[in-house]
């Protein structure tokens, strides 16, 4: 080539792409001028509700020493419950300190001079006011079988060994009261350990929640001695978390056989089949799915307080072990529904995700299994219909299959 | 060859990114906004040149006045605003590759060939609308939007024989594809309802001939005619076929003036028989109409003249719009102007060309600004 070599056309080229390319660039997006400017399809939404099928009931998920919280209510809190109260067993304590941190050999407490226990406020009866909570001696060997008529004798006055008094307006956090030498007398003899019972007291209906171990905010014990140190006395300190803590309450009314139940502690699941058309799972996009249950009677529990209910996905259908698909923890507000505590309120659960999990996965089994969240952590609970006569029902708004026009 | 080769890989190198020339409120309708094949210099003459531009794809018979090898290249980016039923839109605007090709003749036989991709009808568009509707009992505002990005595809090929220094006649084919990416959601205002988008794939088959003449009858005065078919178009979404739209019958016819060397006056008439696909877009509700169109312009110093090497353009052009959603044909005017710039011992050429474009009709008033960018290289 002469004059415009091959180079200088690639070079040309480059160029003009590179001018086209500056000015590329794409911003169609407009308000529609419907129907005259509007694709002649629309969306369509559809609403349908359909009855649940079998249901049943299973018990004894999780324990009150296994929650994630304790749920210490007065004795005119409940509403259809007892007073409960929180038992807390404390990890073994050392007659032998380190006076220095860089010490390798222990030396043993001089004296013991107090203790102070500290428990984690997670919920409480937002309007109640005066709310104490009462620190009692318990047997050391108390265990996670004893029963709230075996522990009851033990939250008399007598075995009362400290108040913590919670203010009006706290809602949460940690809070704490010292407790003399002279409560725990026997520690040493007792290898050791300590225990205490926590009850609320008020004169008027209270609950209130606190942490437990399992989710890492359990009760602390501090202890306070003297040591000698090169023959002078000074002040140690040694903490321990529980090593058992649950809460203990008169069983509940037991409901008629075949009351489907969720919630309480021990904790009872619901497990559903939900006969829903392929229409609307396989070939359907579900916006929005809603399952009703609506009470049976008022729903039990502490008063003013909530029951959230759960639903869960099965990976596979063996009744009540089913393995469960796990919710996102930051997910389980939204998708939860939550029961008033002595209303029969309809409690709305999402299942939009789980009927968008069945749309992905459909060799999932069309069973749910409902729980509290948290589970086992109150004994306030649910009841619904029969497995006879289930009270339940499926709302779901999905889109049909959209056809694009050719 | 290496010439060839090269010229026709910087031509057609971009094929997959032709799209729509022009972007509309009246892509909605129909097979889409039908698009003008159209080079950087006959735009600005208004589309006066396109019966004897030797890229256009109007003219089989067009490409035999190319003494040599020769690419292009077009690149136009439009700004566009529309007032339509009390709506307004403003700064829209998107930038496509409405022609390329490659043409010349074959060795020193009287055969010329001629290959280009160009936009047969754009299929671009995205609305927003909201609306509120019942769910559960409750009113629940909804914020739809609906979608297409892609074209029809234009790929053309002609051969032209030059009979005598009057007379050149050519055949030309064209097989029609693309693909417009789909789109559909609908967000609620109500979050508890999730958000649902759809996407899909439709594409695009047809195919089409024609047949053109061009005769010198003068040294000043140039004829040129041709005629186009195209059978029917079988759109597809998603590998299924979904629709068969026929397509139109084109008769055009040009006069190029030139009573001096510095000086061209062309202009290109052109009627197309849409209401072939009336039958076939009717359950869309969409009115379709015959079109026709005439472009004119004048051009002071053209390349070819030796003259100048900036030569000036001028043009207007009104046509008619086929598909409406009433009885009312929409119809747009354009106005045009542009100029080139000579280089390289005058083989390359960028052509620029403006264009002020106004559409009005079945209640809309749409105004775009198209600026059009075109580079001719001639080995």
């Amino acid at each position: 080539m002469r004059g415009l070599t091959a180079k200088r056309v690639r070079r040309l080229a480059v160029a003009l792409t590179g001018a086209a390319l500056l000015g590329c660039g794409q911003d169609v997006t407009a308000p529609g001028v419907c129907p005259e400017f509007c694709p002649p399809v629309g969306v369509q939404v559809v609403d349908s509700i359909m009855p649940t099928a079998a249901d049943s009931t299973f018990d004894g998920y999780v324990s009150s020493y296994a929650a994630s919280a304790l749920e210490l209510i007065a004795a005119p809190g409940g509403f259809g419950v007892g007073p409960s109260r929180g038992v807390i067993r404390f990890f073994a304590l050392r007659d032998s300190l380190r006076v220095n941190a860089i010490d390798t050999v222990l030396a043993p407490i001089a004296s013991t001079d107090s203790f102070a226990v500290q428990v984690d406020v997670l919920r409480r009866r937002a309007d109640a006011k005066g709310i104490r909570l009462g620190i009692y001696r318990l047997p050391t060997t108390v265990d996670s079988t004893a029963t709230y008529a075996q522990l009851e004798p033990y939250f008399q006055d007598s075995t009362l060994i400290g108040t913590i008094a919670l203010d009006d307006t706290l809602q949460n956090g940690l809070v704490s009261t010292s407790i003399p030498a002279s409560a725990f007398p026997g520690w040493p003899a007792d290898s050791f350990v300590v225990a205490v019972g926590v009850a609320v007291l008020s004169p008027d209906s209270a609950w209130v929640n606190i942490g437990a171990v399992e989710a890492g905010s359990g009760a602390q014990l501090s202890l306070y001695v003297h040591q000698d140190s090169s023959g002078t006395s000074v002040p140690r300190q040694d903490s321990r978390l529980s090593g058992l803590d649950m809460f203990v309450a008169p069983p509940p009314v037991v409901p008629p056989a075949g009351v489907l139940a969720v919630g309480g502690s021990p904790s009872s699941r619901v497990l559903m089949h939900l006969d829903v058309p392929s229409a609307i799972v396989d070939s359907s996009s579900v916006v929005r799915a809603t399952l009703l249950l609506v009470p049976s009677e008022p729903v039990i529990g502490g008063s003013q307080d909530t029951v959230a209910v759960i639903a869960h996905a099965l990976t596979a259908d063996f009744g009540p072990k089913s393995p469960l698909i796990l919710v996102p923890a930051d997910s389980i507000a939204l998708r939860a529904g939550n029961a008033l505590v002595g209303t029969r309120d309809t409690v709305r659960v999402d299942l939009t995700d789980v009927l968008r999990v069945w749309h992905t996965h459909p060799e999932l089994p069309h069973t749910i299994i409902l729980r509290a969240t948290p589970e086992g952590a109150t004994g306030a609970a649910v009841r619904f219909g029969t497995s006879a006569a289930p009270s339940a029902k499926l709302e779901v708004t999905y889109i049909p299959p959209y056809k694009f026009r050719g | 060859m290496r010439r060839l080769l090269l010229l026709t890989g910087l031509a057609l190198g971009g094929l997959p990114a032709v799209a729509a020339a022009q972007t509309s409120i009246f892509s909605v309708r129909g097979i889409g906004f039908p698009a003008r094949e159209a080079s950087a210099r006959s735009r600005a003459l208004g589309g006066g040149f396109d019966m004897f531009d030797p890229f256009s794809p109007l003219n089989p018979a067009s490409s035999a006045s190319l003494g040599a090898l020769t690419a292009i290249g077009t690149s136009s980016t439009e700004f566009r605003s529309y007032d339509a039923n009390s709506v307004t839109a403003t700064g829209l605007h998107d930038t496509r590759f409405p022609l390329i090709g490659v043409a010349g003749p074959a060795g020193s036989s009287p055969i010329s060939f001629r290959l280009t991709a160009g936009t047969y009808a754009d299929r671009t568009y995205d609305v927003s609308t909201t609306d509120t509707v019942m769910l559960r009992g409750q009113p629940v505002g909804v914020t739809d939007q609906i979608g297409s990005d892609g074209a029809i595809a234009d790929i053309g090929g002609a051969l032209a024989w030059t009979v005598s220094r009057h007379l050149a006649i050519g055949v030309g084919v064209h097989a029609l594809t693309g693909s417009s990416q789909l789109s559909v959601s609908r967000v609620f205002g109500d979050t508890t309802y999730r958000p649902y988008a759809l996407r899909g794939h439709q594409s695009y088959e047809g195919f089409g001939f024609d047949g053109g003449v061009m005769i010198q009858l003068t040294r000043a005065i140039q004829l040129g005619a041709s005629v186009r078919s195209d059978r029917r178009l079988d759109i597809s979404v998603d590998s299924l076929v979904t629709g068969s739209v026929a397509l139109p019958t084109t008769i055009a016819g040009g006069l190029l003036l030139t009573p001096s060397k510095a000086l061209h006056w062309t202009t290109t008439v052109t009627r197309r028989s849409w209401t072939r696909a009336a039958a076939d877009l009717a359950g869309s509700g969409t009115v379709v109409f015959n079109t026709f169109s005439i472009g004119s312009g004048i051009e002071l110093g053209p390349p070819e003249s030796g003259v100048s090497n900036i030569p000036l353009r001028f043009g207007f052009r009104y046509a008619t719009l086929p598909f409406s959603p009433n009885a009312e044909q929409p119809h747009e005017v354009g106005l045009t102007a542009g100029t080139g710039l000579l280089f390289a011992k005058n083989r390359a050429l960028v052509n620029v060309t403006l264009e002020r474009i106004m559409r009005s009709g079945a209640g809309v008033s749409e105004h775009v600004w198209a600026f059009t960018v075109g580079m001719r290289l001639r080995p």
